[in-house]
């Protein structure tokens, strides 16, 4: 076989051409840094690049979460701090007030700043970050806790606020403020809460009250019925009174069956919205059981709507009324609140039942008895107890978040050298076979020049 | 023998050396010419004569001009022509592929993956106005980083048309060319003479048609070359050749063969080389990325809007699609749509977010019902969704559900009711054109499953979806992309490397070729010595007779 000119020139062309593309090829993967560059490039590798890529992008925004998650408890962890202090400061004053054989004038101080340690017991639980109130669970632009004379409310949800620390993991990031302040939480799932913890508040202003030296007393708030009975107003001779009409006055009594006081000093008659006194009679729940005050209040804590004897409270404002007979009631007045048929013959039961009152919002009215500053120092312990253990809770929380930010920002690394490994070009092998294509092209380049030089024409 | 036939002998040794100086010289002529084959004088000598008991030869002729030519390596030529035919085709479109389905920082998977963190990043500020504005914007780059890829896509399939379209004249061109010249070759051989530069001309265009169309051809007796398609379809017979015609109606070009009074539909089956390349990628390869990407866009909005429909705006808003519904919900395709191959059972259909379960048992009795069937039982259902049976483009049936309330959304689980055939699993073609936003309002976007500014459940379920199997069940919406980007790198990979190859093994024919075919101006060279001297001692043999005449002559005198 001969070898022609074409031939050669031809095979040369091929061969330069391969070079030239390798190295192009080499070229790029120098500049960019990437020895991927298309899909054809490495198609197995694509799939754990994109994944990792996912990767990373998810990790750097668990990060993000995380520190903002840091950032929440960190604030948060100033706020129960400082309501801790409050209660340790709020225990100093009680502690003084039982010690100290101080006057009238130093206990209404001492009470006062009670007040004040309440009020900004208040102005903590209503704490915003970025115009975010943290103790409103989801309600996060609702002020949750609203101050209504001397009874608090919550106007958030129990909702805990989570976010995502890694893939399928949540972290907490705030507390639920009815549990943390007031001590409420759905304990049986039903999606009412219960009275489960200490109410701050509540402990607050017994405590002020308990100073101005009104414990035993029983003062109207939004809060229970004395859980002792029920007595009818008496006599000095302890015989029951009969009042002008005729009729026996039922009143509050405590578990010795002393009449309970009201902050005047004077018994609390239960009355008909008329003023008119009451005929009782025993109810029974639902369950059958006799109604006895403490009963009424396990069923119809404040802010509960229970129906019991056939009777279903409309809402919490509805009072609840007992014909004698313990017949539902059948008439309703023209704003709506039921009549009381009163029959005064009958006389006095024999059972004491359970009632509610009215208040002059016909809201009914419930009655508590402040307690002792003695029994108070101690419900102070474990409202703070209950603060510390929900700060410690966070701190866990504060610090799991730390250890699993150290743990993603690792990941990270790892993620990125996985990448690395599959994406970018080593330097150092590119350049080096830059060098190796740059020769083999020199020489290509070197014998296709000399190709033509040696020719028979020069010989003939 | 007399010194006047010596004279004789002398010239048709002269007449024979110029030829083949002048055959050299052609040879030299066309070193660069494409196709030619060295031509080459065959001599052969004037029957000898008896003088006086001896046979004296009578000089010297040439009795051809051949080429030099090997049949098997012009075989082997056509052959490579048309692999590297169809591999060259497919170079172009699969590198835009390869950018369409770009493994780079910006491609639609990063796309996607910004969507759901945007989501993430809502999470952490449920109520934040920014961050819902980001969600909407994100899946707004998301649907239009999914109609840019499918228009991609379209845009390939469009310029391999047009690659077609402005081939196709050419090719007839040649077509008819080949048919030209087997005229001339019938014309020229039949008186004996050989066509040598006609065959050259026709071996290069036979080389051209054999890489555009992939034809097969055989030569006949009469010297004249037959071509047809793999597919059996005739191109070229003797002296007449047939046409293609390319007919483009809106975005599809389809190529006919008129045949006497009936028409051909050629195929990429019926095809080889750079067409065949072309048709494969047009026909099968692109379609199957397109549906591919339907489906991930199909099963993307599906899924944001089940989880997006049930839960609830800052504004108290719910049912609210994210991305506008699918119009149609279509199932693969089924052969036989009377075949009772599904089992009988129940199935959910949840229409705008009512869910009906419906029994399917068409016989009464639990055994199995067909497609028809289940068309049936859903349309009398009455559940806001009409079926129907309707026939694909291969001939398969598919299940098609159309809502009857324009956006409703319709999620369908058959899972339960798979027989012999596959249990039907939907999607939408053109999905991922049409994908676009229906939310426009941030106050609608639901980050929770109650209207409290804080309340991110539904944000964290949403950007949970990134890592769901939501694609068939079995993949990523990110790494069925990756399938996608990877099926492609390795079509581009092996058309790359089948490229090279076809490359090598044509530069290895053709030098194969040129080393009997070629002209090597060395070996003209010498050759153009060889016949000079040839020449010269002809000179030489006419002078030396002619003084052996005057000697003669002068004996006379």
């Amino acid at each position: 076989m001969k070898s022609t000119q074409s031939t050669t020139y031809r095979s040369l062309n091929a061969e330069l051409n391969s070079i030239n593309s390798n190295l192009e090829t080499l070229r790029n993967q120098a500049a960019t840094g990437k020895k991927l560059l298309r899909p054809s490039d490495d198609p197995a590798a694509i799939r754990p690049v994109l994944s990792a890529r996912t990767q990373i992008r998810a990790t750097d925004r668990f990060i993000s979460s995380l520190s903002t998650a840091a950032d929440r408890l960190d604030n948060q962890d100033s706020y129960l701090d400082q309501a801790e202090n409050l209660l340790v400061s709020a225990k100093e004053t009680a502690i003084n007030a039982i010690n100290g054989s101080m006057s009238e004038a130093d206990l209404n101080t001492l009470a006062d700043q009670i007040g004040y340690i309440k009020t900004e017991m208040l102005s903590v639980a209503n704490a915003q970050v970025g115009g975010q109130y943290i103790f409103a669970g989801y309600q996060e632009d609702t002020a949750p806790f609203v101050e209504d004379g001397d009874t608090v409310s919550y106007q958030g949800d129990s909702n805990v606020k989570k976010l995502e620390s890694a893939p399928g993991e949540y972290v907490q990031t705030n507390l639920d403020g009815a549990k943390l302040f007031m001590g409420m939480s759905d304990s049986d799932g039903d999606g009412v809460l219960e009275q489960t913890g200490m109410n701050v508040f509540e402990v607050l202003t017994n405590l002020e009250r308990a100073i101005r030296g009104e414990s035993g007393q029983v003062y109207n708030g939004n809060d229970a019925l004395p859980a002792d009975g029920i007595d009818y107003r008496r006599d000095a001779s302890g015989e029951i009174a009969v009042d002008g009409n005729g009729n026996y006055t039922p009143i509050a009594v405590d578990g010795s069956g002393n009449p309970l006081v009201d902050s005047s000093g004077n018994d609390v008659p239960l009355l008909t919205t008329e003023g008119a006194p009451i005929n009782l009679h025993t109810a029974t729940d639902t369950d059958g059981k006799v109604l006895t005050i403490e009963r009424y209040n396990t069923l119809n804590p404040p802010g509960v709507v229970t129906a019991f004897d056939g009777i279903t409270a409309l809402d919490t404002t509805q009072p609840m009324y007992l014909h004698s007979d313990g017949t539902p009631v059948a008439d309703f007045n023209a704003a709506g609140e039921p009549v009381l048929t009163y029959e005064e013959s009958a006389g006095p039961p024999a059972v004491i039942a359970a009632v509610s009152l009215l208040n002059s919002d016909s809201s009914p009215v419930q009655l508590t008895e402040i307690p002792t500053l003695d029994s108070l120092l101690t419900t102070l312990e474990s409202t703070a107890d209950q603060t510390r253990s929900a700060r410690g809770l966070m701190g866990n929380n504060a610090e799991r978040i730390d250890t699993s930010k150290e743990h993603l920002e690792g990941v990270l690394v790892d993620l990125e050298q996985i990448l690395s490994r599959y994406e970018d070009a080593d330097l150092i092998d590119v350049i080096t076979e830059i060098t190796q294509t740059e020769t083999a092209l020199e020489a290509a380049l070197n014998v296709t020049g000399k190709v033509s030089s040696l020719s028979i024409m020069d010989y003939l | 023998m007399g010194l006047a036939a010596a004279l004789n002998t002398g010239k048709t040794s002269l007449f024979s050396n110029q030829k083949s100086i002048e055959i050299a010289g052609n040879n030299i002529a066309n070193v660069n010419t494409e196709g030619y084959s060295r031509q080459k004088a065959v001599y052969s000598d004037f029957p000898s004569l008896e003088f006086g008991g001896f046979f004296v030869g009578q000089g010297v002729k040439i009795t051809a001009i051949t080429r030099e030519y090997d049949v098997f390596v012009s075989e082997q030529l056509l052959d490579k022509s048309q692999t590297l035919g169809n591999e060259d085709a497919k170079s172009t479109p699969l590198a835009e592929l390869e950018r369409v389905f770009s493994i780079t920082e910006d491609n639609l998977a990063t796309e996607i993956d910004r969507f759901f963190d945007s989501w993430q990043e809502l999470s952490a500020n449920p109520s934040g106005q920014v961050e819902r504005d980001i969600v909407i914007q994100r899946g707004e780059l998301l649907a239009s980083a999914f109609s840019t890829v499918s228009s991609e896509l379209d845009n390939v399939s469009s310029n391999i048309n047009e690659t077609i379209l402005s081939e196709v004249d050419a090719v007839n061109l040649k077509l008819t060319q080949i048919a030209d010249l087997n005229g001339r070759i019938q014309t020229i051989e039949a008186n004996g003479q050989s066509a040598n530069s006609f065959r050259d001309q026709r071996d290069v265009l036979l080389q051209e048609v054999t890489y555009t169309l992939g034809a097969q051809s055989y030569e006949e007796p009469s010297g004249a070359v037959n071509i047809q398609l793999p597919g059996g379809l005739p191109l070229v017979q003797n002296s007449s050749a047939l046409e293609f015609e390319a007919i483009s109606q809106g975005d599809s070009l389809t190529l006919n063969l008129n045949i006497g009074s009936s028409t051909f539909e050629v195929t990429g089956k019926n095809l080889g080389g750079k067409f065949a390349g072309l048709l494969e990628l047009r026909d099968e390869f692109i379609p199957s990325l397109e549906q591919d990407l339907d489906l991930t866009a199909y099963s993307l909005v599906q899924e944001v809007n089940k989880l997006h429909e049930a839960a609830t705006g800052l504004d108290g808003s719910t049912g609210v699609s994210f991305f506008n519904n699918p119009g149609n919900h279509t199932s693969q395709s089924y052969a036989d749509p009377d075949l009772d191959a599904f089992s009988s059972g129940s199935f959910t259909i949840t229409v705008a977010g009512v869910e009906n379960t419906i029994t399917f048992d068409p016989n009464g009795d639990g055994t199995n019902g067909s497609l028809n069937d289940l068309e049936n039982i859903i349309d009398t259902a009455g559940i806001g969704v009409d079926a129907s049976v309707q026939q694909d483009d291969d001939g398969g049936y598919v299940l098609s559900l159309v809502p009857q309330t324009f956006n409703d959304s319709v999620q369908i689980d058959m899972s339960d009711i798979g027989g012999s055939y596959e249990a039907p699993e939907f999607t939408m073609a053109d999905m991922s054109d049409l994908m676009s936003m229906s939310l426009t309002e941030a106050s609608k976007v639901a980050a929770g499953n109650s209207s409290a500014p804080g309340d991110n459940t539904n944000a964290l379920a949403i950007s949970a979806l990134k890592d769901a199997n939501a694609v068939n069940g079995e993949d990523t919406f990110v790494s069925f992309y990756g399938k996608m980007a990877a099926s492609v790198g390795i079509e581009a990979g092996q058309n790359r490397l089948s490229q090279s190859g076809a490359e090598d093994a044509l530069t290895q024919l053709q030098n194969l070729r040129d080393g009997t075919s070629g002209v090597s101006l060395e070996e003209e060279m010498i050759s153009l010595i060889k016949y000079q001297r040839g020449f010269e001692a002809s000179a030489k043999l006419l002078s030396t007779v002619d003084e052996m005449l005057v000697s003669v002559l002068s004996i006379k005198s």
